[in-house]
């Protein structure tokens, strides 16, 4: 990771309100991430990743409430800029891609019209040039025949070619920083590799940094340098991509890699699953927030303690009580 | 598309000509001799039975039906048994001021719906939110013909500010259109804010924010295009009720359009001005409905592309 950040994620809490107090969706999550770098975040349903992204666009949906340390943008701390500024921001620095392109375009509206609105809502240019810019970055991601395909609408288009459209929405400003929030998972799995290649070839060439949210620990490699574990709102491991698939160090992570099918799964190596449930946001209380699963509890320590990060080397770290007692050892 | 389209109008033909003959027969068939109305009182039997042989009431039904389709065929919808006048002509005065009544009511109601409804469900918990419900109750529960009568207590007879009926300018226009307007305006409102709400929680009205577009462009542009869609289903059922209202307001305002026509021709029993004026009307509403079906299309992509 470079040594200043563009963006950092600084113990950023994000809370609901609950009937017995507030339900922190996010828990105090911090994450940082390198300009021209790759920041894959994993976690199943309800982990809060998805939360957390949009907390980053200052679009948490009402009664959500975002507090913390701050979410500091090029050294600006978002959390505390006004909504004018942070309109500024969003769209044209920062620019979301969505998990679920046929949802996200407007169904009513030619998709060339979307993104030069776009273009015109952060930029002073004419019509004309707005479409230009459309054209220009509708072939920058692999659009068909933009000057004539840029008039149809998201129903007329394929699933792939309606990312790809969501993508070029995103670049249209020029951004610093893509958050793609599952922008995969509802592809086909050929379209999903030409997706990531698309946001590989992104992050390459122009340099744009990437957040990209995921619940497949296995695309990890494919797109990322870093990647951040969460689970039930927690952070619960982090490091570089190789360091935490090759020495995986929290039970959950473990899980997660156990449960993913590979070529060699079979009836020989069954997959493994994690037994139980994501617990209620409101049974986590005080402890691990892994506890209610977990094989190697550590009795007295995960029912009464939140686990610090331990490091465990080459910038990887690990919240989990096991590990900071026994080491790797203990937990696998 | 043009199948589409010659489907719906073949369609609306035959609901049309349902109509006509349901008209002409129930008219024969209800109460009241249109001689006996027209002939003075105390007239002898032999002077009705002359009104009868004029107006063409003596034929069998049947062949008063057979010659009324003959000349509509021709576009002529006969005589006024009242006004001695070709029916055709006395719509034809009448018609366009109704149906200048009925936009304006309509614009008004979409008006209000639209903006009031908008901020509504943008704010539910602010004035906006509290006065367009207060508004559609009011509408639902005050009838046309009492607040008509009410607005000419306060704008003409106190404030003198318009005219208290007939039809001299545009002035005129005014107290009918907004009592008729409240007639329609509840059902608009509601279903408008409703589909408001709805709309402005889906995913795409997220993508906007999170690409930095205004909040007015996002609720005037992309939420109410996809807002407006329940919004032009309930205006075509509306039209019934618009032109209802419309007849109500005439009499009330003594507004000399086809509602005032209609109510003097029912008096009369003026068989041939009572089936023009249904014909007029019913084709009216048909002609209305076609063309919101049109403007679902023109609207929304995803019906437009379904039609093969």
């Amino acid at each position: 990771m470079s040594a200043d950040p563009a963006l950092r994620f600084e113990h950023v809490t994000i809370a609901f309100p609950g009937a017995e107090g507030p339900l922190k969706v996010v828990n105090d999550v911090s994450f940082a991430v390198g300009s021209g770098q790759c920041l894959v975040i994993v976690g199943e349903s309800g982990s809060g990743k998805s939360m957390a992204c949009q907390a980053l666009l200052g679009i948490v949906p009402a009664p959500g409430a975002v507090s913390g340390q701050g979410i500091f943008w090029e050294g600006r701390d978002l959390l505390k800029s006004s909504a004018r500024d942070w309109m500024k921001v969003r769209g044209a620095e920062i620019a979301m891609v969505f998990q679920d392109p046929a949802a996200a375009l407007n169904p009513l509206m030619p998709v060339g019209r979307q993104i030069v609105d776009v273009v015109r809502a952060h930029r002073s240019v004419t019509r004309a040039e707005a479409e230009r810019r459309a054209i220009e970055v509708l072939n920058q991601v692999g659009f068909p025949e933009p000057e004539r395909r840029m008039r149809a609408y998201p129903i007329e288009l394929s699933g792939g070619l309606r990312q790809r459209v969501a993508i070029a929405l995103a670049l249209a400003c020029g951004p610093k920083l893509i958050v793609a929030d599952e922008a995969t998972t509802n592809l086909d799995v050929s379209i999903q590799a030409q997706i990531i290649g698309l946001l590989r070839s992104l992050k390459e060439e122009l340099g744009i940094s990437i957040v990209f949210v995921t619940h497949d620990l296995g695309l990890a490699p494919e797109i990322g340098d870093e990647v951040l574990v969460m689970y039930a709102g927690h952070a619960v491991e982090r490091g570089p991509v190789r360091e935490v698939l090759d020495r995986p160090s929290h039970p959950y992570t473990i899980g997660l890699l156990n449960s993913a099918p590979t070529l060699e799964s079979s009836r020989a190596h069954p997959l493994k699953p994690i037994p139980g449930q994501v617990p209620a946001l409101d049974e986590i209380g005080a402890g691990a927030p892994f506890r209610s699963r977990c094989p190697v509890v550590v009795s007295g320590r995960c029912d009464s303690a939140k686990p610090d990060w331990t490091a465990c080397g080459g910038g990887h770290f690990v919240a989990c009580h096991r590990f900071a007692q026994d080491g790797i050892g203990g937990v696998q | 598309m043009q199948s589409f389209v010659l489907g719906r109008v073949l369609q609306a033909a035959f609901i049309i000509f349902f109509i006509a003959v349901s008209v002409f027969l129930i008219l024969r068939l209800s109460a009241g001799d249109p001689a006996r109305i027209r002939a003075p009182v105390f007239a002898r039997p032999d002077v009705i039975e002359q009104y009868r042989k004029d107006f063409g009431t003596d034929r069998p039904v049947i062949a008063q039906l057979g010659s009324f389709f003959a000349g509509v065929a021709k576009g002529d919808l006969g005589n006024s048994f009242r006004f001695q006048e070709p029916v055709i002509d006395l719509i034809a005065r009448a018609l366009p001021k109704t149906l200048l009544l009925a936009a304006t009511a309509l614009a008004i109601s979409l008006t209000l719906a639209i903006v009031l409804g908008s901020m509504a469900a943008l704010r539910p918990n602010s004035f906006w939110g509290w006065l367009s419900s207060a508004l559609a109750a009011f509408g639902q529960a005050a009838p046309v013909f009492w607040f008509g009568v009410v607005l000419v207590l306060i704008f003409s007879i106190t404030l003198k500010w318009f005219p208290s009926g007939g039809f001299s300018g545009p002035l005129s226009l005014v107290l009918p259109a907004i009592a008729v307007s409240l007639s329609i305006l509840p059902t608009q409102l509601r279903v408008l804010r409703a589909a408001m709400e709805a709309t402005l929680r889906q995913d795409f009205i997220r993508t906007a924010h999170a690409f930095g577009l205004r909040e007015r462009r996002i609720v005037f542009v992309y939420a109410l295009r996809n807002a407006c869609l329940p919004l032009i289903t309930v205006t075509g059922v509306d039209i019934g009720y618009l032109l209802g209202g419309v007849i109500v307001a005439e009499v009330v305002f003594n507004f000399p359009g086809i509602g005032e026509l209609a109510l003097v021709a029912l008096n009369a029993r003026d068989y041939p001005l009572i089936q023009g004026i249904t014909i007029v009307t019913a084709t009216t509403f048909v002609l209305v409905n076609l063309l919101i079906d049109l403007l679902y299309g023109w609207i929304d992509p995803r019906i437009r592309l379904e039609q093969p």
